[in-house]
């Protein structure tokens, strides 16, 4: 049978589910180093939509919890035109907490945002956080990825269960891992693990 | 102490002429007592402040200080208010702060926008929540209450 099987058209990346369990050891050793400081008070920022899930999930530090919403929105964002002015960040993620954020949860959002827009975000991002802050992401190395981003649910502090709202997919950016950091000035690389299912885990840090 | 609400809020001209009553003891809703319920055709602007559960179904702005009690915001009710209570429970739409002693809780078909402190939370799935969250017990307890008003106004 194996000979007469049509072959994969070539130049077309096969289509990952955008659903299923998933390991995360950045994530795995990010919450291990919150634990080594338990009278810490964390200030994380979620860039989802309010999740039991991840409430409970950081219930465990002492923290403030920041609810951003705006994952839904970074897909529907364009860069402005020359004689249009730049997006304000500040307007569709404000960020006028009084105190300075330790960790950012990207979720996969960072794949949504338009290339053009990444480094004006992180920029808006940065302004608000202690240095050593960190930012833990996933990144799309292959194929397609779920039209929106999906939602994440914490199984553990090693392993996460991701789950696409349709079965809709659009090309992913893929983007290197040095392109990435370029396109988020004020961060760095700490960790960046490739995963089974193609998905590259980051965990960038604010540069001190 | 919510059945003396109920008169001054008649008293006032602003109150709607409730066919309703304005406030009455219902069926618990927790395991602590006595539950007071202020009805969905009651319209609140001020300060509650009592010591038994309280069950709100109208419109109330302004702040609630329930102290050791139990706080509902049922399905009808919409609160423009601060809340503190030993538990809060948000099954409608609240805009304000949230200061829930031991839990607060946003049911399914809650919609809260505002800050919440309480060591724990609970986010039923459904639930829509917009602002933060202060997950540090320390935060909650008795010390950082606001001091009570020496009078209620309805």
């Amino acid at each position: 049978m194996a000979l007469f099987a049509k072959p994969k058209t070539p130049g077309i990346a096969p289509v990952q589910s955008q659903s299923g369990e998933l390991g995360c050891p950045a994530f795995a050793s990010l919450v291990e180093t919150l634990e080594r400081e338990p009278e810490h008070k964390y200030h994380i920022l979620d860039l989802a939509a309010a999740s039991g899930n991840h409430i409970e999930f950081f219930s465990r530090f002492r923290c403030r919890y920041h609810i951003g919403d705006v994952l839904h929105v970074l897909p529907d964002l364009s860069p402005p035109e020359e004689d249009e002015p730049a997006l304000d960040f500040g307007r569709i993620l404000p960020l006028n907490m009084p105190d300075r954020l330790d960790l950012i949860l990207a979720w996969d959002g960072l794949n949504y945002l338009d290339k053009a827009l990444l480094p004006q975000f992180s920029q808006h991002l940065v302004r608000q956080c202690n240095p050593g802050a960190w930012l833990h992401a996933f990144i799309y190395t292959r194929g397609e990825m779920a039209a929106q981003p999906v939602q994440f649910e914490v199984l553990s502090s090693n392993a996460m269960r991701r789950q696409a709202a349709t079965g809709s997919t659009v090309g992913a950016p893929c983007y290197p891992q040095r392109v990435l950091e370029k396109l988020m000035p004020g961060f760095r690389t700490a960790q960046s693990r490739l995963l089974k299912n193609g998905l590259q885990e980051c965990l960038f840090q604010v540069q001190e | 102490m919510f059945d003396k609400t109920k008169k001054e809020t008649e008293k006032k001209p602003s109150a709607p002429k409730a066919t309703a009553p304005a406030a009455s003891k219902s069926a618990p809703a927790s395991n602590s007592g006595q539950t007071t319920t202020i009805g969905s055709s009651i319209k609140l602007n001020g300060e509650l402040n009592g010591d038994e559960d309280l069950l709100i179904q109208g419109q109330v702005e302004g702040n609630v200080y329930l102290k050791e009690h139990n706080l509902t915001i049922g399905e009808q009710g919409v609160i423009k208010a601060n809340a503190f209570a030993r538990t809060i429970t948000v099954r409608g739409r609240l805009t304000g702060d949230l200061n829930g002693m031991e839990k607060v809780t946003i049911t399914s078909t809650g919609k809260v926008r505002g800050n919440i402190v309480s060591p724990k939370v609970i986010l039923e799935e459904g639930a829509t929540f917009k602002g933060s969250i202060d997950m540090d017990a320390k935060a909650a307890k008795p010390a950082s209450q606001p001091a009570p008003p020496s009078a209620k106004s309805a």
